[in-house]
């Protein structure tokens, strides 16, 4: 039942938010980031793929497949908690605000009670901004871009160990989207490949490195106008504030499957 | 339900019991073929003009020999073989006698017989055919629908000339039976659909029905709703277009009011001038309209967040004005705003509901004491003043969409002052949830064919050629996994 599953842009929002808030592993260069990035986009895409067959066969109720899915149950959870950390920390020291935390019940409770096809519209629009926000932050970097830097950067592998994000979307994929989406889904690791290395292009472009993500934001300029960091902020706020139904939805759907009730048969159907 | 009886004597009696006492009733005793009868009839519904002239031409044309004829006879005689204009259907009882009265009929009693003879007379008083005041437009009809549903029946028939158009008529389960009409074109309206309408009407248990909106809670039952997914309108080409389009069509009696269901949220910005101006104009007037919309409904929130949450977001130069305005205030910023926003509703329904000869006066008193003096005084502020000024005219740019806009208009200010940039973005979330949840009958109010899944489609947030668009026809119906166009033969074409 399609109406009853996220659609793939909902799922890929999920995403994007994680990944545009998790930020750039410390000094890493370019080159390296760009061949070790594939790699991980690579090898999740091949986890995807074989979770989503994991998903399709049989025995869906015997103790490994329910421990499977228990342990996503946890992921899920600390992604969301993840989120929520992350948007209070935007709010509070960008806004100076500690609204979300009252509007916390309100999510939780339209993340649990509204059913997952709610949510694909406001995706399809939240998409729309993010895509107007990335050309608004573009226009304002353009003329700080200093593309030489590009080819002057050395291959030096940095200190720290090499993390590829896992996200619990990856390996939900067969219960969040209808089945005919299910091998583009498969490749959303690219996604989120991709929007670390836009940022890292960008951080290279403008900085050369050695900068906060968020410099970038701050960098930007245009005109009279000469702080629009908040804006973009905000749409990335809004952005987590989906992705915390997103993930209330996903966890009802996966508590669902673990002990089957009314609404888990219905998720079955 | 009481049966007509043989003796019109009881027949008389029964109606002066109901009757007796009002002005307008009005009974005549005559006698047609030496048997004996009565006419009755409300007078101001039915002509006496019109009745005697009827009448006497049918007798006139048709004389008999003078002989005594029975009741029954006389009945018979002049149903099936004179030439006297009666109704095919004859009058069986006193409930069928009381709707045939009302509707402005002429009503023959005989003698000895237990039915009665209507004669289509009526001479109702009504409001004549008019441009509707509530939507305006430069090109196509001017004719706008009366209060008279069989008046309002046939504009429609007028503009769908072809046997496609069903108009179904039924009196509604209220104290008052009101008539309504259920109206949709047979071959492009789903099925099932209309007979879920017509069940749910029938159904429907209204207090009283004085205008087709008082529909709707039987219609959308039990549902907190932001948005409608119902549209109205007075303008029969309007109606006979959605028509086209496969929607149905709800008219009662004494409103000139169609409501027309489903409805998509797209339709809010687009209007029937459209259609008749070049492809390029029209789009930048929807362009224009979703824009105003959206300043309508998030211009006030987004000034309170940033000149009070984000102020850096504001150019220097701006943002000095604001502040030196604000300075001469005594009320914070959020509190301003939502001052101004709630005073200028008061004006509008103030202006909206006063007599017509006073609507100057306040314009003046509104215009001068609450906007000049207010800034003269120190008590609001010319940006706050602007801003408000703005959103109250934007909103008029989309009419259908004035609760709506009110509605959130006045949250998003809330939440935005309340919470800052957080409450707006739950508020920009909320707006979001609501539009996408609202839908009546399986069609979404945010159908994927507009906005914002295809906001550059041939007829979505702007549009193409009108011949271009004419070559495929738009159906309301369309199925998960169909093709979003079909080419039926039904004569109407595009959205308006």
């Amino acid at each position: 039942m399609e109406q009853d599953r996220f659609s793939m842009q909902a799922a890929a929002l999920s995403i994007f938010t994680a990944v545009a808030a998790e930020g750039l592993p410390d000094g890493i260069p370019l080159r390296l980031f760009l061949l070790k990035g594939l790699c991980g986009a690579v090898l999740l895409t091949a986890l995807s793929a074989f979770s989503v067959t994991l998903w399709q066969g049989g025995q869906q109720n015997a103790f490994p497949a329910v421990a499977a899915k228990t342990a996503l149950l946890f992921l899920l959870l600390a992604e969301w908690c993840t989120t929520f950390a992350r948007a209070q920390q935007v709010c509070r020291r960008e806004f100076d605000s500690m609204a979300l935390v009252g509007l916390l019940p309100l999510l939780l409770w339209a993340g649990w009670k509204l059913p997952p096809a709610r949510w694909n519209s406001p995706a399809r629009v939240l998409w729309w901004f993010v895509v107007l926000g990335f050309l608004v932050l573009f226009a304002g970097l353009a003329g700080q871009m200093q593309w030489y830097r590009l080819w002057d950067m050395e291959l030096q592998a940095p200190a720290e160990p090499w993390q590829v994000p896992l996200y619990g979307e990856y390996l939900l994929l067969p219960l969040l989207c209808p089945g005919a989406k299910l091998r583009r889904g498969v490749f959303l690791p690219f996604l989120g490949f991709g929007v670390q290395l836009a940022l890292a292009v960008g951080m290279t472009l403008v900085f050369g490195g050695g900068y906060p993500e968020q410099e970038l934001l701050r960098a930007w300029s245009a005109g009279v106008f000469s702080r629009m960091d908040a804006l973009i902020l905000w749409v990335w706020l809004t952005c987590a504030m989906f992705r915390m139904c997103f993930l209330c939805g996903c966890i009802r759907l996966l508590a669902g499957r673990i002990l089957p009730t009314p609404s888990g048969s219905e998720v079955e159907s | 339900m009481q049966q007509l009886s043989r003796e019109l004597a009881e027949n008389l009696a029964a109606l002066d019991a109901l009757f007796g006492a009002s002005a307008d009733y009005y009974s005549k005793s005559i006698t047609i073929y030496h048997c004996r009868g009565n006419i009755v009839l409300f007078d101001g519904m039915a002509s006496l003009e019109s009745l005697w002239q009827l009448l006497l031409e049918g007798a006139s044309r048709h004389t008999l020999p003078p002989e005594q004829h029975t009741g029954p006879q006389v009945f018979r005689l002049i149903l099936q073989d004179s030439v006297f204009p009666a109704e095919s259907q004859p009058v069986e009882d006193m409930e069928d006698l009381i709707r045939r009265l009302t509707a402005g009929m002429a009503v023959l009693l005989l003698d000895g017989c237990p039915q009665g003879i209507a004669f289509s007379v009526q001479g109702l008083k009504f409001r004549s055919v008019e441009e509707p005041e509530g939507e305006g437009n430069l090109r196509g009809s001017r004719e706008g629908f009366a209060d008279l549903l069989r008046i309002n029946l046939s504009l429609l028939r007028r503009l769908i000339r072809n046997g496609d158009l069903v108009q179904e008529v039924a009196q509604a389960d209220t104290p008052a039976k009101t008539e309504y009409g259920v109206c949709y074109c047979r071959s492009v309206a789903d099925p099932a659909m209309v007979q879920r309408v017509k069940r749910l009407l029938a159904t429907a248990k209204p207090e009283m029905l004085l205008d087709s909106s008082y529909f709707m809670p039987w219609l959308l039952p039990g549902r907190w709703r932001l948005f409608s997914p119902v549209s109205y309108t007075q303008r029969p080409a309007v109606a006979a277009a959605k028509l086209c389009e496969g929607r149905i069509l709800i008219l009662v009696n004494g409103s000139p009011s169609a409501l027309v269901l489903p409805a998509l949220f797209c339709e809010n910005f687009e209007c029937l001038d459209d259609y008749a101006s070049t492809a390029v104009f029209s789009s930048f007037l929807r362009l224009l309209k979703y824009a105003a919309f959206y300043l309508t409904v998030f211009l006030p929130g987004v000034f309170v967040c940033l000149a009070v949450y984000l102020p850096e977001l504001i150019p220097p130069q701006l943002l000095y004005k604001i502040e030196a305005a604000e300075k001469a205030t005594p009320l914070p910023l959020f509190a301003e705003m939502l001052l101004v926003m709630l005073l200028l509703e008061v004006i509008r329904e103030a202006g909206l509901r006063m007599p017509q000869s006073l609507g100057h006066s306040v314009s003046l008193v509104a215009a001068l004491i609450l906007g000049d003096a207010a800034i003269a005084t120190g008590l609001m502020s010319t940006p706050v003043i602007f801003v408000a000024s703005i959103t109250s005219i934007a909103v008029f740019v989309t009419p259908a969409l004035y609760e709506s806009a009110t509605l959130l208009r006045l949250g998003v200010v809330l939440a935005a002052g309340l919470a800052g940039p957080p409450g707006l973005a739950a508020a920009f979330f909320a707006l979001l949830l609501a539009l996408s949840g609202t839908g009546i009958m399986g069609v979404p109010y945010l159908t994927p064919h507009p906005f914002p899944q295809s906001p550059l489609s041939e007829d979505g947030v702007i549009r193409r050629n009108y011949r271009r668009l004419s070559r495929r026809h738009f159906v309301i119906w369309q199925k998960e996994g169909e093709p979003k166009w079909n080419r039926t033969a039904s004569p109407c074409r595009r959205r308006r």
